[in-house]
């Protein structure tokens, strides 16, 4: 007997999302995921200057902005063939750095703990229709307290690249050719002093809250299985030295590790609402504003866990809790990264140049960032953008099923799932958090031919 | 000297009194936008967040915190209409095809747009407050050619709405205006609607560089220590108090970091303050 | 037709300069009769639309627009930074421009440069 779910919204991501599912005898047998929100970003950035675009593609997402100011960055680098001098990149991939630490602190204790641990009596925090809190009252307390400092913890971690980058969110610091910031001592202790903060909370506190949650939640570990496909495009990997460095670009194909090759990205729109370069919520069989990214024809997983797997600092195994589990290592790891780059920093000036756009250029800048693989492409003619595309992390896990009927990465993670309790189907919500959704980076319009610019 | 220290002595058991008042109920509507406010809002640091959840406002329903998800959710918003409430909406109101491109929830097999959202809650508020640039007069999500019908909170709701731009809005401005509210109502508000105690002077006014602009030593490129008003800074044409209150716990400001200020809290962000930076 | 309009600013300026009643009043005027003096003096230099586009604010430049046939220094007011101004960018004939936004009194302090010629 067929039985449909709909969940929308999805609270506790960034963005808006809706999942539709429908159960054969309490088993997911069709899902859509739908992102709903479309602004249309890559249309918005024809014929502005192309130094604009590093502000403008920053207010793509308030979550992950650095990200994108620096993939616009290095797109514009790329196309100028500018290179960053070693210093600026530290400065640079702390900011990256302290942006990572936000979201997934943020990530950890504001989106997933509410669905494993009851919340303080503060609205809009605390709920009491899942019926599934397994954890002691007792341990939900510390869990609970941590939440509260867990809060603190990422704002002070913003704070970090605010010391750095001007402000957070919509940092003004990163810019092609590397920082303006100029770096002294003081500003070098602050960061340090912050990243021993952040480092204690994290190693202690965020790591046990998130072994607690593993013990009590050891089913999902079984939850939310996806394909064996990773992709990376590497981040804290421009240095030679292994302390600072965490993953260069890779891939893994059903299993087998392969050599990456940025031309073997597409982007497919079958089930997504566009159709010759505009928006058609009428398109027969359309269910969502994301489009289908895939590599080599196949749908990849990225984010924390592809990372941690990639670089081969985690079993090959993908599910619910095992994402959520990679989040939380990979803060830690970030954060020790972070403490050793600090220390190389030197008080010199930043490097900054004034920049030319003649002729037609091309530039891409790939960087993995908090949520996974982000790839921006840049096209310049006469002085402004004429094209720019975007591909965000969660265009590849959110993506639609392609023309080849092949589900999307969360998709085929759902598939499957036995919900328990049809009035309070929690496991689809605890599956799709795992994988840190941000819709409002996802939805795009394509460019007038299918393609990634190459 | 009598009649002074007895008004004095009412005014402050007025005020004390005042303050006693219930913390009001809030919907947090996020809309056509990249939810940095509500990210900004969550750096607030004394008060912050918690401080603001327990004594200020009573949030009902906000995208980004709340424990509930799907239909749960949706009521908390239904039922939080029913009452005095503060709506605090946090990007533009995309309006084209009656607002199709952005839909905030699925009720009982309807999809809500957040138009229709906003509508509702905003005829019913007591208050609204448009956190952001967006919210306020359109910002980036109206850039042209605007594909998504973006339009602010005002020219949606006819009727009164507290201006709050900055992209993002500083998490202080929308803590102060909210302190104030509950304290006293309405707070003044200068022409474009925007509370004057945050936004009554230009960033040029207060800059910490405008010694160097005075003396015409101005910077060349980004990085420089000069002042950037020949590369395009904005800071004479937009108001707000950043030079002063800085950002994220007060350490740091865009043009501390050699940056120059791109106009992003004016009505006019970001297509009449482009190019922002030009050698 | 600017020129005379300047002649008669210089003469109410040296009317009040004259009348003062203090030093500081007097020096007051004394600029003003400068500034409209120095005007008056570049009004004579001619541009056309080509030669005004070299003044775009930009590397260096100074930017200079147009606005009913004189030619205005926009190098140092405020709101024009990097040369342009809420979408306009200097070098170019800005008449339409400004009077959809702006009245003829905002210009009476800036300083004036030439005349624009066809």
């Amino acid at each position: 007997m067929s039985k449909s779910i709909i969940i929308d919204p999805i609270t506790r991501i960034s963005g808006f999302l809706e999942i539709t599912a429908n159960l054969e005898k309490n088993e997911v047998a069709d899902v859509e995921t739908s992102g709903l929100l479309y602004r249309g970003f890559e249309k918005i950035l024809e014929k502005k200057p192309p130094l604009d675009a590093v502000f403008l593609t920053e207010r793509i997402c308030g979550i992950c902005s650095a990200a994108h100011s620096i993939a616009s960055s290095m797109a514009i680098e790329n196309a100028l063939e500018i290179k960053v001098d070693i210093n600026d990149m530290y400065l640079r991939d702390i900011i990256h750095g302290f942006e990572f630490i936000q979201n997934h602190l943020r990530q950890f204790y504001l989106f997933t703990v509410p669905s494993y641990v009851r919340l303080p009596h503060v609205s809009p925090l605390y709920q009491n229709d899942y019926t599934d809190y397994r954890i002691p009252e007792k341990i939900e307390k510390v869990i609970s307290d941590n939440y509260i400092k867990g809060i603190e913890m990422s704002r002070l971690a913003h704070e970090g690249e605010a010391v750095l980058g001007g402000k957070a969110p919509h940092n003004h610091g990163v810019f092609p050719g590397g920082v303006t910031t100029t770096i002294d001592s003081y500003k070098i202790s602050k960061v340090k002093s912050i990243i021993k903060s952040l480092s204690e909370f994290i190693s202690n506190n965020m790591m046990e809250d998130m072994d607690i949650i593993s013990d009590y939640y050891s089913d999902y570990f079984k939850k939310g299985k996806s394909y064996n496909n990773f992709l990376s495009f590497g981040v804290f990997n421009n240095y030679n030295e292994e302390d600072i460095t965490y993953i260069k670009s890779s891939v893994i194909i059903e299993g087998k590790y392969n050599e990456f090759s940025k031309d073997k990205i597409s982007e497919d729109i079958r089930y997504s609402y566009y159709e010759d370069g505009k928006v058609n919520l009428d398109k027969e069989n359309s269910y969502t504003f994301i489009k289908a990214a895939r590599y080599d024809g196949l749908p990849m997983e990225v984010g924390p866990l592809a990372r941690l797997i990639l670089s081969g600092e985690y079993i090959m195994r993908s599910s619910c809790m095992d994402r959520n589990r990679a989040r939380v290592i990979e803060t830690e790891k970030i954060i020790n990264i972070m403490d050793k780059m600090i220390n190389r920093v030197k008080i010199m000036e930043n490097n900054q140049g004034i920049y030319n756009f003649e002729g037609s250029l091309i530039g891409f800048g790939l960087t993995d960032t908090t949520r996974g693989a982000l790839y921006h492409s840049i096209e310049i003619e006469n002085s402004i953008i004429k094209r720019y595309n975007i591909i965000t992390p969660t265009v590849w896990n959110l993506s639609p099923k392609g023309s080849d009927g092949v589900y999307g990465t969360v998709e085929k993670s759902l598939m499957g799932t036995k919900i328990n309790d049809m009035k309070n189907p929690v496991e689809i919500g605890r599956i799709v958090r795992s994988y840190d959704p941000c819709v409002s980076c996802a939805t795009h319009v394509l460019n007038r031919d299918y393609r990634a610019c190459t | 000297m009598d009649n002074i220290t007895d008004k004095m002595f009412n005014d402050a058991k007025d005020i004390i009194g005042k303050n006693n008042e219930k913390k009001l109920k809030g919907i947090w509507l996020e809309a056509a936008g990249c939810s940095g406010n509500i990210i900004s809002f969550l750096n607030g640091e004394n008060p912050g967040l918690m401080y603001a959840l327990t004594s200020l406002i009573d949030l009902k329903y906000s995208n980004t915190l709340m424990a509930n998800e799907g239909e749960r959710a949706y009521e908390k918003f239904l039922s939080t209409l029913n009452g005095d409430f503060i709506l605090i909406v946090d990007g533009a109101i995309s309006t084209i095809e009656d607002g199709k491109y952005n839909i905030i929830a699925n009720y009982k097999g309807k999809r809500i747009t957040a138009l229709e959202a906003a509508l509702r809650a905003g005829e019913k508020a007591k208050f609204v407050m448009a956190a952001g640039t967006c919210a306020s007069f359109g910002g980036v999500s109206a850039a042209s050619p605007n594909p998504s019908g973006s339009k602010s909170i005002s020219e949606v709701l006819k009727r009164s709405v507290i201006n709050l731009p900055g992209c993002p809005c500083h998490p202080d401005w929308v803590i102060g205006v909210l302190a104030h509210i509950i304290s006293y109502g309405m707070p003044h508000l200068d022409e474009l609607n925007r509370p004057v105690m945050f936004y009554g002077s230009t960033i040029h006014d207060n800059c910490t560089r405008r010694g160097y602009f005075e003396k015409k030593i101005f910077a060349k490129k980004l990085g420089e220590k000069g002042c950037m008003f020949k590369l395009g800074c904005r800071g004479p044409v937009t108001k707000a108090d950043c030079p002063r209150r800085k950002w994220n716990g007060y350490v740091n400001w865009p043009i501390g970091n050699n940056s120059p200020c791109i106009g992003c809290a004016q009505p006019n962000f970001p297509d009449k303050m482009e190019p922002f930076v030009r050698y | 037709m600017e020129k005379e309009r300047i002649l008669k600013k210089i003469d109410f300026y040296k009317y009040m300069s004259l009348n003062s009643l203090c030093p500081v009043q007097e020096s007051y005027y004394e600029d003003l009769i400068n500034m409209e003096e120095e005007n008056l003096k570049r009004l004579d230099t001619q541009f056309t639309l080509e030669d005004l586009a070299k003044y775009n604010g930009s590397r260096g430049e100074k930017a200079y627009a147009a606005v009913d046939g004189i030619v205005y220094d926009m190098s140092n007011i405020a709101a024009w930074g990097g040369g342009t101004h809420f979408g306009n960018t200097a070098g170019k004939d800005l008449t339409g421009e400004f009077n959809t936004c702006h009245k003829k009194d905002v210009l009476v302090n800036i300083p004036k440069v030439g005349t624009l010629i066809k």
